[in-house]
């Protein structure tokens, strides 16, 4: 079936984005990684389940949350990147430590 | 089966999720494990409705959605200002 | 000094009661909130639709001093809307399968450049920032009316010049 399918690729991308909150060093490519594979295991999931659920007033629900999930998702993100880069967290920190 | 699957993935996640909260060396790592932790917790609440065919759950997570984002974006406006106005 | 305060914004409420006027924003707002009683009370009986209808116009009435005056509805036609909708999840998955093996090789570096878009509209500008920090691999960090800043992961070793004309091409032809 495909909501299997969309299940199993949705556990790959939950396993990748913790991996990638604590394979790297840096804070922005953290920000980069985890969040934004996050998003993409959020509408893997929703997918699936509209999908499983058919056709009905309930799938239109899930649309909604869908929806409001990709206005929300990305003025949240960039108000954390926007607040970090405002305080003056730099790019490469261990480099310029070391000159 | 499948759904069962996919909801102690999430709820590990949560929870490993929940380490990089502790440990994180700077207040914003705190805020994005935050961010993740409200995403994943509307997704469990989402996949229990489904799992125990009570639909009216996708009401309680839309409203923690919006609850979630309010958080988020206040506490980094917070953060941003260093809680001066500007 | 707080009474006379409390009496001028006494005032501006009851001048605002007396201008009050159904204007199409009005109009709009009464039919999102409606849409929006039908689709979480899931009830289709006359009792619920007349009660929807009478909490609807409460809300709008009471929220009459919030909106400001110069409120501009989007103005996309519903196919455009639809289409867009469905080339920004094929984007998503086509940047995130280029983003996996990035997390398995442990490569890490960011970079910060600008970009200048050639649209002058606020709500699309705002539209396609938000569209490039929904696609994994960018977030937009700042924006002064066309000019963003974008984050990224991929280094070109250009300053980030191929990447931003990559991106201008990608979303921009949607708009003219």
């Amino acid at each position: 079936m495909i909501y299997k399918g969309l299940l199993i690729l949705s556990w790959i991308y939950i396993v990748f984005g913790i991996i990638g909150l604590f394979r790297f060093h840096n804070i922005y490519t953290r920000f980069l990684v985890s969040s934004k594979i996050d998003t993409v295991a959020f509408i893997t999931i929703i997918f699936a389940i509209m999908i499983r659920t058919g056709f009905e007033l309930i799938t239109l629900k899930l649309f909604v949350v869908l929806f409001f999930f990709m206005i929300s998702n990305p003025v949240s993100t960039h108000m954390i990147v926007k607040s970090a880069y405002d305080n003056g967290l730099p790019l490469y920190p261990a480099e310029k430590r070391g000159v | 089966m499948f759904i069962n699957i996919t909801y102690w993935v999430l709820i590990a996640a949560i929870i490993i999720t929940m380490v990089r909260l502790i440990l994180g060396p700077t207040i914003w790592d705190r805020l994005l494990s935050l961010n993740l932790i409200n995403a994943k917790i509307v997704l469990v609440i989402i996949i229990y409705g489904v799992k125990t065919d009570n639909m009216f759950y996708i009401d309680i997570a839309i409203t923690f959605a919006l609850i979630g984002f309010l958080c988020i974006a206040l506490l980094s406006k917070f953060v941003r200002t260093g809680g001066r106005h500007k | 000094m707080l009474i006379a305060e409390m009496d001028c914004l006494e005032n501006t409420i009851h001048k605002g009661c007396c201008k009050m006027k159904l204007q199409i924003r009005h109009l709009h707002l009464l039919a999102f909130l409606y849409t929006f009683w039908f689709l979480f009370s899931l009830d289709f009986s006359i009792e619920n639709a007349l009660i929807g209808l009478l909490i609807c116009f409460l809300v709008i009435y009471l929220s009459k001093n919030v909106f400001l005056e110069s409120i501009k509805i989007f103005d996309l036609s519903l196919f455009k809307m639809v289409k867009y909708f469905l080339f920004l999840i094929y984007e998503i998955y086509l940047a995130s399968f280029h983003l996996i093996p990035m997390i398995i090789k442990k490569k890490e570096e960011p970079i910060i450049f600008n970009l200048k878009l050639d649209i002058k509209d606020p709500y699309i500008v705002t539209l396609i920032a938000n569209s490039i920090t929904l696609t994994p691999g960018t977030i937009t960090i700042n924006k002064e009316s066309s000019l963003l800043t974008v984050l990224s992961i991929k280094d070109d070793k250009q300053n980030g010049k191929l990447i931003a004309e990559d991106i201008k091409k990608t979303f921009q032809r949607f708009f003219f």
